[in-house]
């Protein structure tokens, strides 16, 4: 039983996440003053080795689009580091003396200001609706070209938006389109273009199919999966759809109330899950199967408020093995089998 | 239960005449669940819609007859006349529909949007109940109860009694509507119950920003269910519920239909849930029906391109290999000639482009529309 900052000590690891926490003050009163955290993403540790796809997998508030944001520096991180790309080494001197000054040199979550524009170059982020997430007044050329002039990269800009453009399966006529012109999976496809047009290393998916139609959402999947053997690409799936998840994903991430539950290899964690959270998410997909009769664990009750978490373990309140430990006290992410690590006192393994 | 022939409807839109059904046929019957699975513009909430008679301009019913049948007798829903069409809605047919937030009014507690459904379609029930409590009542009453049973009198012999409704409103005259909103809220508080509200007191008088989507869903279905339905439309019920919850809200409409004894018409894009749900299955394509089948019949051996395409296309666990649908999905103010897949169809042939394919019965018990059968 190892925890899981020993696996982070590894030479693939491109992003080392540990202790992160982002909690969002509640205001109230006359004064306005803070009278509730909303624990967004709480205590979160965890690597995307390179060239991996991790998925985050999660409900509606279980903190997947805020860990992503607080990874990419959206938001300020509230504790925690964020080591993107640091070599093996230094990552590994950060326990001994001097780790202080060597964590300031290295950890994303304590740069502020123009010291995080080199690192935006390399981490990118693809939104779940384009339709929101295109200007309706930029043409198409514009919206891709835009992040190559925010950072000052000098190239031939038309010649780079459409080797881009064909890149992600369109032609050069959209170029100068607006995106009211185009359908829903064209629009992802552009916003997919602007994320690689700094040609990232990472890049954080943040549902991009679950707005564009079932027909087409394989056609974006498929796409993805090519450029990242192209491009070399380590994605950081989210989604709340575990059809998909298998499909593209090589390791997976459970979040439940801004903590990882469970994190292991894809096979592991649909084959064997060893939380009783995964076990229940994964018993209600609903399979295009009319063959098989499943047994359902159909859970009770809703996901509590993140301002308000139970005290113990945060699915204790939902969990049908629940004991009276589990009320009491946390329990941490440990390895339950190999690669396979799970936050259960009384795990299904 | 239900019948729609040929239906066909278009929107007039200052961008052109979209084409939104095109000779849809689709039967209902009595006591199934009927799955209609299809994409986004695929026709299945136009066409619920107008079983339900809801027709909302700039569109137009071109063609075609919507029939449902009841104890005996049938309503021809697209001539029939409005004041029909309320006492049908919420009775005989009810919806439920995706977004729980936007069904609900966000300035009425979930009390007063279901006791709506109650006062208008069973206002005979409970102004009889309240006559009787007031019977019960009139000996140790003074003239107070007699003027309730005066008002509740007038409102059984007419519920729209503009005298009754009218002193209602007035202090002490109007004790009757306490009364009636009392056994409203017990009926309310009851059906809350069985949708497994926790609480359904609290419930009740909350308004629907206080609830959670779950919460809203059950609120919503609730209301559907009021007046015991004969023809229950899910629309996307679970699209904005997350995956635990979409499981309960399944569990608690599947249990609803078998103690109610009801037919349950349940649309979706998600074949998962067709899988899940459905005895049989329509699938739709850009305004039309395109296959009709049972539900394993469709997953085993689906006979149109399309569906086949679909089947190829829908990430499932333990699939590796996914084959997408090239193309997009028509635009309907413009559609392809003849059999609107044809563009995206492998099999396309001359005749798909000038000719649209009927509906067709190549084996018994299965219906599809294409020229290859």
């Amino acid at each position: 039983m190892s925890s899981i900052l020993e696996a982070l000590l590894d030479e693939n690891i491109l992003l080392d996440v540990r202790n992160l926490s982002k909690h969002f003050p509640v205001y109230g009163g006359v004064i306005r003053k803070v009278v509730a955290k909303v624990r967004a993403v709480d205590d979160v540790t965890f690597g995307v080795r390179k060239g991996e796809t991790l998925a985050v997998v999660g409900e509606s508030g279980s903190g997947k689009t805020t860990l992503a944001k607080t990874i990419i520096r959206v938001y300020e991180p509230t504790s925690g580091s964020i080591f993107f790309d640091v070599p093996l080494d230094i990552r590994r001197r950060l326990a001994e003396a001097g780790g202080r000054e060597i964590s300031e040199m290295y950890d994303l979550a304590r740069f502020k200001g123009r010291r995080l524009k080199p690192i935006r170059r390399r981490m990118q982020m693809v939104y779940q609706d384009p339709t929101s997430s295109l200007n309706p007044r930029m043409l198409v050329k514009d919206i891709i070209a835009e992040p190559l002039k925010i950072h000052g990269l000098k190239v031939d800009l038309e010649t780079h938006v459409s080797n881009l453009l064909s890149k992600v399966g369109m032609s050069d006529e959209h170029m100068y389109r607006y995106p009211h012109e185009l359908s829903g999976g064209q629009r992802q496809r552009v916003a997919i273009a602007r994320a690689l047009s700094t040609n990232p290393d990472f890049v954080v998916l943040d549902e991009p199919t679950s707005a564009v139609d079932v027909s087409v959402r394989v056609q974006i999947l498929n796409l993805l999966k090519n450029l990242q053997v192209q491009m070399g690409l380590t994605y950081l799936f989210i989604t709340h759809d575990l059809n998909v998840v298998d499909y593209i994903s090589d390791r997976v991430m459970v979040m439940y109330l801004g903590r990882i539950v469970e994190l292991g290899e894809r096979s592991d964690i649909f084959r064997r899950p060893a939380h009783p959270y995964t076990e229940a998410l994964l018993s209600a997909i609903p399979v295009a199967d009319p063959f098989t009769a499943r047994k359902r664990i159909i859970l009770k009750g809703e996901v509590p408020s993140p301002t308000n978490p139970p005290p113990g373990c945060p699915f204790s309140t939902r969990c049908p093995y629940a004991r009276e430990r589990c009320f009491r006290e946390s329990p941490m992410l440990e390895e339950v089998r190999k690669k396979q690590y799970t936050a259960c006192f009384y795990h299904l393994s | 239960m239900a019948e729609v022939q040929d239906l066909t409807l278009r929107y007039y839109t200052y961008e052109g005449v979209v084409k939104a059904l095109e000779r849809v046929n689709l039967v209902v019957r009595t006591g199934e669940t009927l799955g209609v699975v299809g994409e986004t513009g695929s026709g299945k909430t136009v066409t619920a819609l107008a079983i339900m008679g809801i027709v909302l301009p700039p569109g137009k019913i071109e063609e075609g007859s919507i029939i449902l049948h009841h104890d005996g007798g049938y309503i021809e829903v697209t001539k029939a006349r409005v004041d029909v069409l309320q006492r049908i809605r919420g009775r005989l047919v009810a919806m439920i529909f995706q977004e729980p937030s936007q069904a609900l009014n966000p300035v009425y507690t979930i009390e007063d949007q279901i006791g709506e459904a109650y006062l208008t379609h069973m206002h005979g029930e409970i102004y009889t109940k309240a006559h009787q409590e007031v019977e019960r009542d009139i000996e140790r009453g003074g003239i107070k109860v007699r003027i309730e049973r005066l008002m509740l009198r007038r409102l059984l012999r007419n519920p729209n009694d503009r005298l009754a409704n009218f002193l209602g409103r007035l202090p002490l005259l109007g004790a009757y509507r306490s009364r009636v909103k009392r056994i409203v809220r017990g009926m309310v508080v009851d059906m809350l119950r069985q949708m497994d509200v926790p609480d359904p007191e609290r419930v009740a008088s909350s308004y629907p920003h206080e609830l959670s989507g779950g919460m809203k869903q059950r609120a919503v279905i609730a209301m559907a269910l009021a007046c015991r339905p004969a023809l229950l439309i899910a629309d996307e019920p679970t699209t904005s519920l997350d995956v635990t919850i979409e499981a309960q809200i399944l569990e608690l409409i599947r249990r609803m239909k078998v103690r109610y004894d009801t037919t349950v018409l349940f649309i979706t894009h998600d074949l998962g849930l067709i899988a899940e749900m459905a005895d049989r299955v329509a699938v739709m394509y850009a305004g039309s029906v395109v296959e009709v089948a049972d539900v394993k019949s469709i997953f085993s051996r689906p006979l149109h391109p399309y569906t086949q395409a679909l089947l190829r296309a829908i990430p499932r666990i333990g699939v590796r290999e996914l084959t997408p649908i090239e193309g997009t999905i028509p635009n309907l103010v413009n559609p392809p000639s003849g059999c609107r897949f044809h563009p995206r169809c492998p099999y396309a042939f001359e005749k798909c482009k000038l000719e649209q394919p009927q509906l067709t019965m190549p084996e018994e018990g299965r219906l599809v529309a294409c020229h290859l059968y």
